[in-house]
């Protein structure tokens, strides 16, 4: 096991660190622990159990699986919810450029990049760390199709100016999403990104009441959502101009499919589109102004109750809802 | 002087505690949309009110000895309270400009800090040298007044903290905040102009 601190983190984190973090959870020993990382934003955990590589953080004493890894297998998508994430390629008439925003493990944007090595991939991420962890053990192998660049997913849009095919929206901590990247004003500004007839994906943990707000607040930008529920995720995508039918998205995943023999077949996956076509009850559109990420991701959606468990429990058995 | 009024400056210097770390709370929803909410951000804000407090500390110093009024200090406070009113209109220009203009998030999240929250929260900070000077009858008890002063407006600080973040900020957008705060300074300086503590008659030194 190595430890490596981050300087500036040990700096300024200290009293943070000693206000919040109880002791042991902070440097606790994890099962198959064969890194932790100190970041910026959080401590990293990476696992090893039964060659599945597991990238865990730990924020305010809690521990949340991110991504997982088998190296054995690195063409599979262990998550199911990254899975369908990748749906989200059927929506737009092509595939040329893709934006990532929240890296991860990077195994969705390596996923791509293994299926589709013409696509353009670029990978945003706050934490420098997350990048040479995936790097380091998750298969992610940047190059000049895939490219990782370090920064907040919202200042990234400042100063790129490109359009994208597709933009999916993975960007946690622990259970709630930054505020400033789950407004009326950020989606605004991920639709002014996208190619004409092109979709984002978000990935919403759908048992806070973060979920309905999510929703109404896509809908309030979007002309069309569509829901895929995804192993106690919920993978939602959304895309203007007319609704499209099944018959249409399949046809064009049956088409993807045959190009670019996907590992988890998206036609399969397409299978499992619901579209949102009412507004979400108790949701009320997020803006700039008026987000309260954090208090709405830690109420329990329809009981009240403050959510207990880790991100990574829920996913494996569907929240009560 | 009646320990009424020395009971109102006090309760006026909890007030302006809450305000002060209240604003700096709201302030950070105003930088993260442009500068994200990594440290960088944390790190001016937290500078920025170190910077208002220098100041504040030195020029409140400085003129409590000048002009020892509860006035003076309150005229101060109705100005902050301008400037924490207008920081809502006035950011968007100034954060739009300075996300474009500074690559380095830093020296970006740094000057809009300075730019939208120095003016108000040094003009507050004058409260605590002030306080002093008008509560304080006697060298003697120097260290216990100051203490007092030090002590209650932390207690705001902790509260505005605190109470911005889990009560206020689901409840009400940002700017809401910052105005209902500009109404709270407002009225810690009516008040303290109410008041007319302090040597009104014989101005300078006298004590």
């Amino acid at each position: 096991m190595s430890y490596t601190p981050d300087r500036r983190a040990v700096l300024l984190g200290l009293p943070l660190a000693a206000a919040f973090a109880a002791p042991g959870v902070a440097h606790a020993q994890l099962a198959g622990q064969v890194e932790v990382v100190e970041s910026e934003y959080s401590t990293i955990y990476v696992t090893r159990n039964g060659g599945i590589y597991s990238m865990v953080f730990g924020v305010n004493q809690k521990l949340f699986t991110e991504s997982l890894y088998n190296p054995a297998q690195p063409r599979e998508l262990p998550v199911e919810y990254t899975r369908y994430m990748t749906a989200g390629l059927a929506y737009p008439p092509a595939v040329t450029n893709v934006l990532e925003i929240g890296l991860g493990g990077g195994t969705t944007a390596q996923y791509l990049h293994l299926h589709m090595p013409q696509a353009n991939i670029t990978c945003v991420e706050l934490d420098k760390q997350v990048i040479a962890l995936a790097t380091k053990y998750f298969g992610f192998r940047p190059d000049a199709r895939l490219r990782a660049v370090e920064a907040d997913g919202r200042r990234f849009f400042a100063r790129d100016r490109r359009r994208y095919d597709l933009i999916m929206v993975d960007a946690y901590r622990g259970t709630f999403v930054p505020f400033h990247l789950l407004t009326k004003e950020f989606f605004t500004i991920v639709k002014s990104r996208l190619t004409p007839g092109g979709a984002m994906v978000q990935n919403i943990e759908p048992c806070t009441m973060l979920y309905p707000a999510a929703i109404n607040t896509l809908r309030a930008v979007f002309a069309n959502i569509d829901i895929y529920e995804a192993g106690g995720n919920v993978v939602a995508i959304a895309y203007d101009g007319p609704e499209r039918t099944a018959a249409s998205l399949q046809a064009r995943a049956v088409a993807l499919q045959r190009a670019h023999a996907f590992r988890h077949p998206l036609p399969q996956l397409l299978a499992g589109r619901a579209v949102q076509r009412t507004a979400e009850p108790n949701g009320r559109v997020l803006v700039d102004d008026f987000a309260p990420a954090e208090s709405l991701a830690g109420t329990a959606r329809g009981n009240d109750r403050t959510v207990q468990g880790a991100r990574g429990q829920i996913r494996s058995a569907r929240c009560p809802v | 002087m009646p320990s009424l009024t020395q009971a109102a400056i006090l309760a006026f210097g909890f007030f302006l505690g809450v305000a002060m770390m209240g604003f700096q709370m709201a302030a950070s929803r105003f930088l993260t949309p442009y500068f994200g909410s990594g440290i960088q951000v944390w790190a001016s804000l937290i500078s920025t009110t170190m910077l208002a407090l220098m100041a504040g500390y030195y020029i409140g110093g400085t003129l409590a000895d000048r002009r020892p009024r509860s006035g003076v200090l309150g005229a101060a406070l109705i100005v902050a309270a301008i400037f924490l009113a207008a920081a809502p209109f006035i950011k968007d220009p100034v954060l739009g400009w300075a996300s474009g203009a500074f690559e380095n998030i830093v020296i970006g999240a740094l000057i809009s800090s300075v730019a939208i929250m120095v003016a108000p929260l040094t003009l507050m900070s004058f409260f605590s040298p002030y306080a002093v000077r008008l509560l304080l009858s006697d060298a003697q008890h120097g260290g216990r007044v100051a203490g007092l002063v030090y002590s209650i407006t932390t207690v705001g600080n902790i509260v505005g903290t605190l109470g911005t973040s889990f009560v206020l900020m689901p409840l009400m957008g940002s700017r809401m905040i910052t105005f209902t705060f500009a109404a709270v300074v407002a009225l810690c300086g009516a008040g303290l102009m109410a008041l007319r503590a302090g040597a009104a008659a014989d101005g300078g030194d006298a004590r």
